[in-house]
């Protein structure tokens, strides 16, 4: 099992090290100090499950779950226990550590990992699924020059494409490697789908013209299925 | 003031004036004659222009309240009311008698007006030190009792940020991981964790400590930071050794610390410097933190508002000090904040 150790306090990812490099099936350790570094990670050392501090500077914890790209390695919250952590653990996460925690305790989580590990190599069960309804902030996009930090507030509307999705904003339209469910899923009520594969921000949405369009603010056109027409004036109308 | 306060004053005030006519009366009894309503009439009269003298000098002076913390400031700005009293006085109290008199077809002999103006403003002016001292007990007993809500304010505000699960499990987390690899360190670090909670729940209600003091704490909960953001943060400490024992309020400078934490370094994936100095100047005491790449929320220079911690100190700088204290915070260019802290240095 490979094993990302993500934490903005050194003497806390010492601990988690130590106590991870005498667990059985640990077979590499590797560390980020912050979400972004977090997310770089995930794409060069591949691990299997990352445990993750919630409260770090600049992205939270949460931030970087919801990240993640797909298939997304497991997530344990290690985390001193803040406002946000309970929904997160409810929803998210295989496990969560509240610090400071035992060995004992830790073998629990160790357990929890390699049974799903296990149950996803055989290929039984989804990813687990998201958290809903999260105090998300910003995502975060890792492209070829580095990690994009975009903005929740800045995303117009999303759209599939192969095995991504494309978040498309003001600024650009950078690629996350993410189906639509889930991050609908994480982003909660203000995004609606519009189309079998895209997904509109309710606010922005200017009108659905004679010819059946759906225009935004900007002026830009977004695909609009049939079947979800009838859902997506009714949304509007009780905007 | 609180209404009981308010209440004994008032009988206070009451009892005076029935004692002095009593005194008037017993003394008219042995050397006048004629009807009691005469010396009744001359106490009232003195007493009812007294009160209302003292209720305006006491509206137009309680925005010198402030100056308590220098009691010479303060009691020259009540001096300035002793000509008011010398000018105003006579005329109105013996205006009333003349009046009155007139009505009851009488006239009110007294000695010449020269003499008169003499006795009555050498009595009056001892009356008003006397009740303007009175006032300044009891203003002084007031602000004290402020300064010490404000102490507790400042204390719990400080508790509750030590009690956030943020703060005091990472730390003890900290502990837990520097027991496998220093045990002396982690000792250390206990050590100085129970430092800091013990100053919070410290109940002796002292107001200041010694800057040395201070700053053993202070250092205490550095340490026990500098531990937990080991690879983001570097503090230079500049502690002139001639202030250690300059008074400063208690649990001053810490909260100008935590908020370097909170704010920058616990934000900031980059490192941290920040610089901690105290030196004289001239007879004042000049405290400062100091980071560099803190921003200073929008509103934080304004002097009302600021976080919890920040204008609890200013209240407590206020009525320990007054003018001669001053707290501000300051954005400096390309980044980061100054905290300054300037105070009488009382060695």
């Amino acid at each position: 099992m490979r094993i990302l150790i993500v934490d903005d306090e050194r003497p806390a990812r010492d601990k988690l090290r130590r106590m991870l490099a005498q667990e059985a099936g640990v077979d590499a350790i590797d560390e980020a100090r912050d979400g972004v570094e977090a997310l770089e990670k995930v794409a060069s050392f591949a691990p299997d499950a990352i445990f993750l501090d919630v409260q770090m500077p600049e992205v939270s914890g949460l931030e970087v779950a919801a990240s993640l790209p797909q298939p997304a390695p497991l997530v344990v919250f290690a985390t001193a226990f803040d406002e946000y952590a309970v929904p997160a653990f409810d929803a998210n996460a295989i496990d969560y550590l509240l610090k400071p925690f035992d060995a004992v305790r830790l073998e629990r989580a160790m357990q929890r990992l390699r049974e799903r590990l296990a149950a996803r190599a055989a290929q039984l069960e989804r990813v687990p699924g998201s958290a809903i309804g999260l105090p998300l902030r910003q995502l975060l996009v890792s492209e070829r020059s580095g990690t994009r930090v975009v903005p929740v507030a800045d995303i117009q509307w999303i759209e599939t494409a192969d095995n991504y999705v494309v978040l498309h904003t003001h600024q650009g339209a950078p690629l996350l490697r993410q189906t639509l469910t889930d991050l609908l899923d994480n982003l909660g009520g203000d995004f609606v789908r519009c189309h079998r594969r895209a997904a509109v921000r309710l606010a922005v949405v200017e009108k659905i013209d004679q010819q059946g369009r759906l225009i935004l603010r900007n002026g830009a056109e977004v695909p609009l299925g049939r079947i979800y027409k009838a859902s997506i004036v009714e949304a509007l109308l009780h905007r | 003031m609180n209404r009981r306060a308010t209440l004994s004053l008032v009988i206070a005030w009451l009892l005076f004036w029935a004692m002095m006519v009593a005194t008037a009366v017993q003394d008219f009894l042995r050397h006048d004659s004629g009807p009691l309503w005469q010396p009744f009439l001359w106490e009232s009269s003195s007493m009812a222009v007294a009160t209302l003298m003292f209720a305006t000098q006491r509206l137009a002076t309680r925005r010198f309240d402030g100056m308590l913390a220098t009691p010479a400031r303060w009691f020259a700005r009540q001096a300035l009311w002793l000509p008011v009293w010398w000018i105003l006085f006579t005329p109105l109290a013996f205006g009333i008698r003349h009046a009155v008199y007139s009505m009851a077809g009488m006239t009110y002999e007294h000695e010449p007006w020269g003499q008169t103006f003499l006795y009555e403003n050498v009595k009056i002016s001892i009356f008003v030190v006397i009740f303007t001292l009175i006032a300044f007990g009891m203003l002084s007993f007031r602000a004290a009792e402020r300064a010490n809500a404000q102490l507790r304010t400042a204390q719990l505000h400080q508790l509750t940020q030590q009690m956030q699960p943020h703060f005091l499990f990472n730390a003890l987390n900290t502990i837990s991981s520097l027991m496998h690899s220093d045990v002396e360190r982690a000792d250390a670090t206990l050590v100085q964790l129970a430092d800091v909670l013990r100053a919070t729940l410290d109940v002796s209600g002292q107001q200041q400590a010694p800057l040395s003091t201070e700053l053993r704490l202070l250092r205490g909960y550095a340490r026990l930071m500098e531990e937990r953001f080991v690879d983001r943060v570097q503090l230079a400490w500049d502690i002139d050794a001639a202030c250690g024992e300059c008074l400063v309020p208690v649990m001053s400078m810490q909260p100008l610390l935590e908020n370097v934490f909170k704010h920058t370094v616990e934000r900031r994936r980059g490192v941290t410097k920040i610089a901690i100095s105290a030196k004289r100047d001239g007879d004042s005491l000049l405290l400062a933190i100091a980071d560099d790449t803190g921003r200073l929320s929008t509103d934080a220079t304004d002097g009302s508002t600021g976080g919890i911690g920040v204008r609890n100190l200013r209240e407590r700088l206020q009525a320990l000090h007054g003018q001669r204290a001053a707290l501000s915070l300051l954005q400096l260019e390309p980044a980061g904040v100054r905290a300054e802290m300037r105070l009488p240095c009382v060695s």
